[in-house]
């Protein structure tokens, strides 16, 4: 299975090169266009590639979901022996979804190009057009309400890399140092890990192109990630017939509390 | 056709040429002798046998022991049989070599050169052909050839006798053949003991001793007549190939189905840290070997593998100086489990409202854990599944709100057998219902008011561990001292407080529990119950039970029932809640937990038949207990992490 998914994504990368060889603008591409989340679904490896232009040293592409959504996160602290929320925020424009990629000139598997070295490394000079990637784009994004107790600068950094570290964790947020591989100075290609809590959407797909200090290039694209199947059809019933819904869980849930009653009273009498 | 007179003048000209050629062989002298000197050639080559063919080599007392081994060998047996003289094959004709003499042969790879003869050629004459695997590899290359030449004929004479025998030889496949699965390892260990010590410990061995069909011998990973050296980079035991060598089996479908063992453990190697250094042409990172031995491979659970818990740090210390938890979790790759077990393992089902991927079998035993303890204690359930389904994945208000669909399919299962037995006090139920409702509305616009104010869930798990703790100790003390036998099956009757509720208006009778009470007192418990049911995300179940029990006075088993009963139109009204306001509830969730719960309740039921009144109390008691422990070690332990979502946490 995974052999002959590798081979799939060999032979799609080797024909896209071709693809790439011919046409002059190919610096982006996914080998999907829409990802399906059906009852089956529990993340997925997205392929993304393209030509890079002459002279790319680095490559940096960064996929988000750009619905930013409001979150509210508290602090917890340490109150005599129990620990609780000592402040509260409110974080506005956050994605849900953010993968930062990056090539690793320098390193190798085994020592992949430290985070904080590979985003200062690409970081000025996506500063130049305006860009920035990793903690440092958050921090620059979000704003953040403080809701409850005192906060100065530090305490919302100290949030914003707690709130990372979160998202980190459900495999939401990541920055991947070591991930792109560049091909013969003319490809890039990487597996983009969605995981299985991927939210709905439109995410916004980019690719950088730097040398030297500047980029030399850019190119963005979309992906569709959105429910199909019966998921689709219980989570659009779930928003918009609630009421209906609700009565068809609760119908369910009398039926199978009856069903498994009725049944075991038969067992029972026999 | 030849006549007798025919075949007399061709036994006269070969007499003739016989002692033209025994002329010739006195003329060599020692060629000749080296065997059979001093032997006639009559001796083998008796007038009148036709063509000059020789006997057996038995004939008059000669090698009549070795040739009666021979011919229980597979040569004999199966392909050379009355078609040649064999013995000539080997040990040539003339001369004809002794049996040190034709160790020299082998040393000067005659000896090879004459089994290649037929063995690669495949020139068998009679009989199954050779198959090709069978054929001898080109000279050089093998690690015996090499030391053969390297170190001069006396040192090491290994040729196809070492390992094949000489007369007795038998095919492999043949249990008595030194080469066979069951002997090899003791036919390679008498130059290699040390190995051969190591490996008789090993799984694998075990599993040759066992005749499983599947597990290695040597020739497995070294190869048969072409055998490389082990610390060569390009053999099959060597650090570039070792991994697909271990792979052929690993990997395999059918010797993983025969023998049990782990899925994808190569898989998942070549995702771990030192895989993917693998993958990427490093030779000099671990392998199957350098963590699991070479000979002495054993499975993890084996106090002496390698790998086993006890030992993993002695192993990694061989190349890391300091060996951390994190390094023991990205290497660690156990593999998935054989068989219908494994794929049931590997389920997953996305959860549609819930937004992730759990192993929806996960979920039904879940629910069916719960289930009994619902139809033993008619408590809904709702303190232990929500923190279960949170710590499986399923974000918090989801699971809050599915739980309350959960609790009204396990507790309606549990509901319909406590009607049927007669426990269920519907007057008192609807009652309490008639409070438990408006109090959930109420409790949940109050929750609603108090989150945004910060820590009101540290405050109600507060308030939540001193319930629990109070009611708790409370019913284990009051439980336990009935067991003692002060007076074995009594109810704990009714409380001091009844006094108070005879005085209250509107006294109704309810001839289930044998009570007569103002309607005021299901109708304010319920309320209660209702607050703090939404205050807290779950049934109310098990602080209905101890109101009802010592506040009251319900009988126990009537208060099982009335409970069960009213926790199923509670919970059934805010599961509709919860869909109309926050679709929070997951359908598939909540199903994947009925499978599990409706049968569990069932079960409880059952049991709770058994069990007498203060018992059920005593272990309502000793769980109530228990989840308020664990409840204040989530509130004094250090968080995972100090940045949480604010709006997580239970409530409705």
């Amino acid at each position: 299975m995974r052999l002959l998914r590798t081979a799939a994504t060999l032979t799609l990368f080797l024909a896209a090169s071709t693809v790439a060889a011919q046409n002059g603008s190919d610096h982006l591409h996914v080998a999907v266009r829409r990802v399906h989340i059906s009852a089956g679904f529990s993340g997925e490896e997205v392929f993304i590639y393209g030509r890079v232009p002459a002279g790319t040293e680095r490559v940096v592409s960064v996929i988000s979901s750009p619905t930013t959504a409001t979150v509210r996160l508290m602090e917890k602290g340490r109150v005599g022996p129990f620990w609780l929320g000592v402040h509260q925020y409110a974080v506005h424009r956050v994605p849900r979804l953010y993968l930062v990629s990056l090539s690793c000139p320098q390193g190798n598997v085994l020592y992949p190009c430290p985070e904080s070295d590979a985003l200062a490394a690409v970081n000025p000079a996506l500063a130049r057009i305006g860009e920035i990637v990793g903690l440092r784009e958050l921090e620059e994004r979000a704003e953040v309400d403080v809701l409850r107790g005192k906060a100065g600068r530090q305490e919302v950094l100290r949030l914003l890399r707690g709130f990372w570290k979160l998202q980190a964790s459900r495999g939401l947020y990541a920055v991947n140092t070591n991930r792109i591989r560049l091909n013969d100075d003319s490809m890039y290609y990487y597996q983009a890990v969605l995981p299985a809590e991927a939210p709905e959407g439109r995410y916004e797909i980019s690719a950088f192109f730097l040398a030297g200090d500047g980029v030399i290039g850019t190119a963005s694209t979309e992906l569709f990630v959105g429910r199909s199947g019966m998921v689709a059809w219980l989570s659009r019933l779930a928003e918009r017939r609630a009421l209906l819904y609700g009565l068809i869980t609760i119908g369910i849930a009398l039926a199978a509390g009856w069903l498994a009653g009725t049944v075991f009273r038969k067992r029972t009498n026999h | 056709m030849a006549g007798p007179a025919t075949r007399r003048l061709s036994g006269t000209v070969l007499a003739a040429v016989l002692l033209a050629a025994s002329g010739l062989a006195a003329a060599e002298g020692p060629r000749l002798a080296a065997g059979h000197a001093g032997t006639p050639c009559v001796a083998c080559h008796p007038p009148g046998q036709p063509g000059g063919r020789p006997t057996r080599c038995s004939g008059d007392g000669c090698h009549a022991d070795v040739t009666r081994t021979y011919l229980s060998s597979d040569h004999d047996r199966r392909h050379l049989k009355a078609s040649q003289l064999a013995c000539t094959a080997c040990h040539g004709a003339h001369p004809v070599l002794s049996g040190r003499a034709a160790l020299t042969l082998a040393c000067e790879n005659r000896v090879d050169r004459v089994c290649s003869g037929c063995h690669e050629a495949e020139r068998y004459a009679v009989g199954a052909p050779a198959p090709s695997r069978k054929s001898i590899p080109a000279r050089g290359g093998g690690v015996h050839t090499s030391a053969r030449e390297r170190r001069g004929c006396e040192a090491v004479a290994i040729s196809c006798f070492t390992c094949h025998g000489s007369h007795t030889i038998l095919a492999p496949g043949n249990r008595e053949s030194p080469v066979s699965r069951q002997r090899i390892a003791v036919t390679c260990g008498h130059c290699h003991p040390e190995e051969l010590e190591r490996y008789r410990a090993s799984s694998h061995a075990a599993g040759v001793a066992a005749s499983d069909g599947v597990s290695p011998t040597c020739v497995s990973c070294h190869g048969a007549h072409a055998i490389a050296p082990a610390t060569g980079m390009r053999t099959p035991t060597g650090a570039e190939e070792v991994v697909f060598t271990c792979a052929e089996c690993h990997e395999d479908p059918d010797v993983l189905r025969t023998s049990g063992l782990p899925l994808a453990v190569i898989d998942s190697y070549e995702s771990s840290v030192h895989g993917i250094a693998y993958a990427h042409g490093i030779h000099d990172v671990a392998t199957c070997v350098s963590c699991h031995g070479a000979h002495l491979v054993l499975a993890a659970s084996d106090p002496r593998s390698k790998v086993n818990p006890d030992n993993i740090r002695t192993t990694c210390a061989a190349c890391h100086s300091s060996v951390s938890a994190g390094m023991l979790a990205a290497v660690r790759h156990p593999g998935g489990r054989p068989g219908v077990r494994g794929v049931l393992a590997r389920l997953k089902l996305y959860f549609p409202v819930a937004g992730t991927s759990v192993n929806p079998l996960l979920v039904s035993g879940m629910g069916g854990v719960v289930g009994i303890l619902s139809g033993i204690f008619g408590v809904g359930g709702g303190f232990l599944m929500t923190p279960l389904l949170i710590l499986i994945g399923i974000p918090a208000a989801v699971a809050a709100a599915t739980d309350a669909a959960q609790i009204t399919a396990g507790a309606s299962s549990g509901a319909i057998s406590h009607a049927r037995l007669g426990n269920v006090d519907f007057r008192m139920g609807l009652a309490m219902v008639a409070g438990s409702w408006p109090g959930g509305f109420v409790g949940v616009q109050v929750v609603h008011t108090l989150r945004t104010m910060g820590n009101f869930d540290f405050f109600l798990k507060l308030l939540y561990v001193l319930l629990l703790g109070f009611t708790g100790i409370t019913m284990f003390v009051e439980g336990v001292r009935t067991l003692r036998g002060r007076s074995p099956g009594s109810e704990p009757g009714p409380g001091r407080l009844s006094r108070l509720f005879d005085r209250l208006p509107i006294q109704v009778s309810f001839p289930k529990s044998g009570l007569r009470t103002s309607v005021f007192v299901p109708i304010t418990a319920g309320f209660v119950v209702g607050i703090l049911a939404a205050f807290l995300g779950v049934g109310g179940g098990f602080i209905l039970m101890p109101v009802m029990i010592y506040m009251i006075g319900i009988p126990t088993r009537v208060a099982v029932g009335t409970g069960l009963f009213q926790i199923v139109l509670t919970c059934a009204y805010v599961t509709l809640q919860q869909s109309v306001t926050n679709h929070t509830v997951d359908v598939l969730l909540a199903v994947a937990l009925f499978a599990g719960s409706t049968i569990g309740a069932q079960l409880g039921v059952m049991a709770s038949r058994r069990l007498k009144g203060e018992q059920i109390r005593v272990l309502l008691a000793v769980i109530v207990l228990g989840v308020m422990l664990v409840l204040l070690y989530q509130l004094m332990a250090t968080p995972e992490h100090l940045i949480q979502f604010a709006t997580s946490g239970g409530g409705h």
